[in-house]
Order: C-alpha cells, then sequence, then structure tokens
C-alpha cells in the first residue's frame, strides 16, 4: 500500500516507517500538516497515517479538509492524547480508526491492514465462517469442529467471529474489546485473555491442530 | 404563584415594596395629623364667628322685643340661626329648650338641637327631600352642629351653625389618603417589578457565571462592555480574576499535554523494542503496559475534572453498564475463584458517558477481582439511581481516603495496580453529578449514587 505518514517526531515517523516498510508497504514522509495536506490532495495514497499535534495545520484539520473535498481515503489518527474524547473527535472529523501512543508495531499493522481492507470494494457480510474444519454460522449461533458440535455462549461466537473474520491478521487485545465488548478502555485485568482461553478451551483443546495462536506482547491470530 | 414568590425575592423589588410600606405609613399619620389640625381650626374658626354674632348684638343692645319681632313669621324661623329663650322661660325661634340650659360651646346632634316639628322644615330648607328624618338617621354632614349659647337681655341667645362643611371637607382627607396610597402602591410595584428584572437579568449573569466558572468554564467575561455601577465593577472583578486563573491553567494543562506527549512517545518506543527482544522476560513489556495505563489514568483524571459540556452525555441505561460489566468480567472472576452476580432492582436511566461508565463499574469490579480473595461473592447491582459493587472480601481497615489519587490500602501494596483505581472511579462519578462512596462492614461496597438531577437533561438550568 502507499502510505502518507505524518509525524513531527523524527524518531518515532523512522520507527514508524521502519514497520510500515517491513510489513511491505511504501511510505511518504511528511513532517507538518501542510504539506501533507498538499501531498494528500495531489497524489493518491491507499491510507494516511496521521499524528495529531503537528506543526502549521494539526492533524485533525487536515482530515477535515480532506473530508471536505469529498475525499475517501482511509486515515488511522496517531495521538498522544488516549482519551475518548478526542478519540470521537478524530472519528468524528472522519477519520476511520484512532491509535493512541504508544501503541506496538502490531497493533500499528493490524489496524493498517484493517483499514487497508476497508478500502477495497464493500464486501457483503457472510452469514457462515469457515477455516480448515471449523465452521461458524451466523445465523444459527452454531459452530463445529470436524464436525463435531461445539457448544459456544453468544460471547464467545462474537470473539471467535472477530477472530474468523480478520483471519491470518493479528487481532490486538484492544481491538478484541472494541469488536467484542464496544470498550474503548484497557480493563487492568486480563478479560480478553480469560474469555481466549475459554474459546480455546473449546474450539482448540479437544483437536489436534490450534487455531487460535498467541502474538506475543500484541494479541491473538487466528488460522496464520 | 412562584412567579410571584420569584419577584418577591428579588432584592430590588422588596426594596420597592418596604419603600413604599413606609411612604404610605408616612402618608396616613399625615392625613391623621390634618384632620385633626384642620378640624380643631375650623371650628375655632366657627366658635369665633358665633361668638362675634352674639357680642354683635350685644353691642346693637338687641332687645327681647326686638328678638320677637324676628320671628314673628313661623315659615321664615328656620333661616335663622339663632334662638332665644326670654327669662319667662319661653322660646322664640327652632331650638328645643333645654339646648339653652348650658352656657357657652356645645356640639349637638340635629335630633337634639331643633325641635320636632322644624325637622321636615329643615330638610326643605337644606334642598332635600324625605319625610321621615325622625325615623331614619341623619347624614353626618348636617347631624353635627355648634351652639354658642350666651345671656342677653335677661334671657338667653344661642347661636348656631351646621359642622357639616367643615366635616365634608375633612371626609376628603381619609379618600385622598386611599387613593394616592393606592396609586403610589401601584407606581413602586410596577417600578419595582421593573428595577427588580433589570436588577435581576445582572445578578442572574453574575450567578450563572459564577456557577460557569465552579463548572471549569473560565474563558466566558461576564461584565458588559461599558460598566456603569458597583454590579457592573463586581462582574469585572470576577472576569479578572478568572482570566487569571485561566491562564495558570491553560499553562498547567499545555504543561502536563506535553508531559504526556513527551512521556507516551519513548514509552511507545521501549514498548516497541521489548516487543521485539522474544529474550526478555514477558514481565518487563506487562510493567510497560503497566506503565501507560497508570499516565492513561492520570490523564483521563485531569481530563474529568470539569464538567461535561453540553450534548456530550446521553441517556444510559444502568442496567446495560452492569450487563456489560457481567459480560466482561464473570469469567475472570471464576477464573480466580471468585463468583459474581448481577442484581438489577428497577435500574435507572441517568445522563451519562456509557464508555465512561463502564469504565467506572470495570474499575471496581477489577479491584473486587483483585482484593476480595478466593472464594469470595462479588455483587455488582444497579437500584434505582445506584450502582454498587461489593464483595464479601476482607474489605479496608485503613481510615485513609482511598479515592485520592495513589492511595492503597496497606492489604493491596502486595499487589499490582497503580492506586488510581478508586481516584479515576470517583473522578467518573463526579464527572456525573453522581456521588462515590465506600462501605466495610461486610466485606468492602463501593456505590455511586446519581443525583436526580443527573437524569435530566440539563443539569444546574
Amino acid at each position: 500500500m502507499n502510505i502518507l505518514l505524518l509525524e513531527d517526531d523524527p524518531d518515532l515517523a523512522a520507527w514508524v516507517e521502519k514497520c510500515l516498510t517491513s510489513a511491505g508497504h511504501s511510505v511518504d514522509h511528511f513532517e507538518d500538516g501542510k504539506t501533507a495536506l498538499i501531498a494528500a490532495t495531489t497524489h493518491d495514497y491507499d491510507l494516511l497515517v496521521l499524528d495529531r499535534m503537528v506543526p502549521e495545520l494539526d492533524g485533525l484539520s487536515v482530515v477535515k479538509t480532506l473530508r471536505s473535498t469529498r475525499s475517501e481515503v482511509p486515515i488511522l489518527m496517531l495521538t498522544a492524547l488516549g482519551d475518548v474524547a478526542d478519540k470521537v473527535e478524530g472519528l468524528e472529523a472522519g477519520a476511520d480508526d484512532y491509535l493512541p501512543k504508544p501503541f506496538a508495531q502490531s497493533e500499528l499493522l493490524a489496524r493498517v491492514m484493517a483499514l487497508g481492507r476497508r478500502g477495497g470494494p464493500a464486501q457483503t457480510e457472510p452469514t457462515s465462517l469457515s477455516h480448515a474444519d471449523l465452521h461458524l454460522n451466523l445465523l444459527a449461533q452454531t459452530c463445529t469442529r470436524a464436525g463435531q458440535p461445539i457448544d459456544l455462549n453468544p460471547k464467545e461466537i462474537r470473539l471467535l467471529e472477530a477472530l474468523m473474520r480478520n483471519k491470518g491478521r493479528v487481532m490486538t487485545r484492544a481491538m478484541l474489546l472494541e469488536r467484542v465488548w464496544q470498550i474503548s478502555f484497557d480493563p487492568s485485568t486480563n478479560v480478553v485473555e480469560t474469555h481466549i482461553s475459554r474459546l480455546r478451551a473449546k474450539v482448540d483443546k479437544p483437536f489436534e491442530k490450534p487455531l487460535i495462536e498467541t502474538v506475543r506482547g500484541a494479541g491473538y491470530v487466528f488460522g496464520r | 404563584m412562584s412567579l410571584g414568590v420569584n419577584l418577591l425575592r428579588r432584592s430590588a423589588m422588596r426594596n420597592a415594596l418596604a419603600l413604599s410600606g413606609l411612604f404610605i405609613a408616612v402618608l396616613a399619620l399625615c392625613g391623621l395629623w390634618m384632620v385633626v389640625q384642620i378640624r380643631s381650626d375650623v371650628r375655632d374658626e366657627i366658635d369665633t364667628q358665633l361668638k362675634l354674632a352674639h357680642s354683635d348684638m350685644q353691642a346693637q343692645d338687641v332687645t327681647t322685643d326686638d328678638i320677637r319681632a324676628w320671628f314673628t313669621d313661623e315659615d321664615d324661623l328656620i333661616l335663622y340661626t339663632e334662638a332665644y329663650r326670654t327669662a319667662a322661660g319661653e322660646v322664640l325661634g327652632t331650638l328645643r329648650p333645654e339646648v339653652f340650659d348650658t352656657l357657652g360651646f356645645q356640639t349637638l346632634s340635629f335630633h337634639s338641637l331643633f325641635q320636632g316639628r322644624y325637622f321636615n322644615s329643615f330638610e326643605w330648607a337644606h334642598g332635600r327631600d324625605g319625610a321621615f328624618l325622625d325615623e331614619e338617621p341623619l347624614p353626618d354632614e348636617v347631624d353635627t352642629w355648634r351652639v354658642y349659647v350666651a345671656p342677653l337681655d335677661g334671657g338667653r341667645m344661642a347661636v348656631f351653625e351646621p359642622l357639616s362643611a367643615v366635616e365634608d371637607a375633612l371626609g376628603i382627607i381619609p379618600q385622598v389618603v386611599i387613593t394616592v396610597g393606592a396609586a403610589l402602591v401601584a407606581t413602586t410595584l410596577l417600578a419595582g417589578t421593573i428595577m427588580a428584572w433589570r436588577q435581576q437579568i445582572r445578578l442572574d449573569r453574575i450567578r450563572d457565571g459564577i456557577a460557569r466558572i465552579g463548572r471549569g468554564d473560565l474563558s466566558q467575561p461576564m461584565a458588559p462592555e461599558l460598566v456603569r455601577d458597583d454590579l457592573d465593577e463586581i462582574m469585572l472583578g470576577i472576569d479578572r480574576a478568572a482570566a487569571e486563573l485561566n491562564g495558570s491553567i491553560s499553562q498547567l494543562k499545555l504543561f502536563s499535554q506535553n508531559v504526556a506527549h513527551e512521556l507516551r512517545t519513548p514509552l511507545a518506543r521501549l514498548r516497541a523494542v521489548l516487543e521485539d527482544s522474544p529474550a526478555l522476560p514477558s514481565a518487563a513489556l506487562e510493567r510497560t503496559d503497566e506503565v501507560i495505563r497508570t499516565l492513561d489514568a492520570v490523564q483521563r483524571i485531569a481530563r474529568l475534572s470539569h464538567q461535561p459540556a453540553p450534548g456530550t452525555l446521553s441517556p444510559v441505561p444502568l442496567a446495560d453498564v452492569v450487563t456489560l460489566a457481567e459480560d466482561l468480567f464473570a469469567e475472570v472472576a471464576l477464573e480466580n475463584g471468585q463468583k459474581l452476580r448481577v442484581v438489577l432492582d428497577a435500574p435507572a436511566v441517568v445522563q451519562g458517558d456509557f464508555q465512561l461508565l463502564v469504565q467506572m463499574v470495570s474499575n471496581l469490579v477489577e479491584n473486587a477481582i483483585r482484593y476480595s480473595g478466593n472464594g469470595a461473592r462479588i455483587t455488582i447491582s444497579a437500584q434505582n439511581r445506584c450502582l454498587s459493587v461489593s464483595d464479601t472480601g476482607p474489605g479496608i481497615t485503613t481510615s485513609d481516603d482511598m479515592t485520592e489519587p495513589f492511595a492503597r490500602a496497606a492489604e493491596s501494596r502486595a499487589h499490582d495496580g497503580s492506586g488510581l483505581g478508586l481516584a479515576l472511579v470517583k473522578a467518573i462519578a463526579r464527572y456525573h453529578g453522581a456521588k462515590l462512596s465506600l462501605h466495610s462492614d461486610h466485606g468492602l461496597r463501593a456505590q455511586v449514587s446519581f443525583s436526580d438531577l443527573s437524569g435530566e437533561s440539563d443539569p444546574l438550568h
């Protein structure tokens, strides 16, 4: 993907650039909002990664200006102000996702991948998800693996659905908390770990090949 | 009704009413004094005239025969304001004989002055009709007469005058007092209302301004552009103080934002390094995440110190908050050897921020999970306008205010945790106009009570 990065901290910018290029993306880096906005309107990017507090024109204004020109390019906001109000403000201005600093490389990549996919042609929501011998029927709310029915409660189905929809991509704790429970803060107890371990006990443990994999310091990935 | 009561509570209106009351009292006293004064003056005047009439007759050496000659025509009798009783006791004129018994001045009623047979004629002479005067009481103005009796030519001469004119004039005075008083009250009420209304606009401005400052909004000045009087000067003074405060608060805010920015960026890099180093123990990553969470909590508490901007809160069913918390933590508690249950008892819908309320309950539940120990029962309940989280653990023994930032019970020092959990809960409760209380009789119970107002569309107004 062609990614525009707006970040005024050279160290962090270099790190983000390294993360993204190592994942196979090409990155144009800008340090102030004005030149980034000009670049965004004159070039065709697949994704913009914007810091909020930058010189000349702040990230939020860049988003607002771009959206006012009916640009639909996916935008991921980065900011030091990790608060719900800021998040809402960013999303209302037209950003597609919001990532508070400090963030893990995997968190960044997971969200970049999710946004990049969102930019593609709209997909119809599947009513059933399958991977290898695991089948999840969302309409009937039933799950089978290797032909055996697995009894999952609605919460476990939501969790499995979130993982299966992002097959092969890392889902961070924060992303799972957002998608499954719609909460935007990070509980200090191991909520996600507990639910994943319960899900694993039903979906993975009785079978030979585990499908849910833990990614150190980042989250979980399904079917990699 | 409430408008009237509100009006009475306006200081300008009260001043106007008090002044008009005082004015009316003074006016009534003056009226009374006038009545007394005028009455005595006029009576003195009448007495002087009566005496003068008598001394005129004495000076002219009027004799009994002269007088007898005046009263020959029976029809003319009533036109005279004199009457005479001869030495023999015969009355010439219209008066009753006993009137002559007392020498000097007397004030008598119509009926005790005149002989009955002249009543009707007198009526005619005064231009009135009505035949039954001896049966019906006479109006005051012809009922009171002044008589002066003095010796003349061996007999006694009585000179008399009605006091009606005086009483007429005096009767107007109370009417004048009442009319003027009514006009005065109406004027002062009207003026008071207008003054109270004008004054109130400015007082309301001060009140709203101070309330705004209390909510943490220091940016809006309240003084008018043109400073006219002391009230404007007070507003100007408050504005100046608020501006100064605002300046230092902005500096502090900017500073903490910069601190957050400067801390978070190196933390992000540190975390990235840790993430990429599988050789390091995962505890290093966990500790870093803990620092990040603490920083998060500090920032959130700082941001929640203001009242919510209008429109940021929406109706939140407390039942939803509790149910989501159960959904999140039931299994975590189970894993920890504890049982989590939910009690819903007519849960209310409050104005709030759903995410913050869930975070508040989550913090309380996480505290319970962390400190109540194995085998404890944890209850999350939504009862009317109260959210509470209770456990059957050991409770807390310290008397310190556990809701202060970084305050931790001695029992909890051994566990993880920033010491900001309850401070954040308190900040979120305050943000919603709710009150946090901790009870440690059996285990620990943390309760957040929402005021009745926090369910209204706009508290404070």
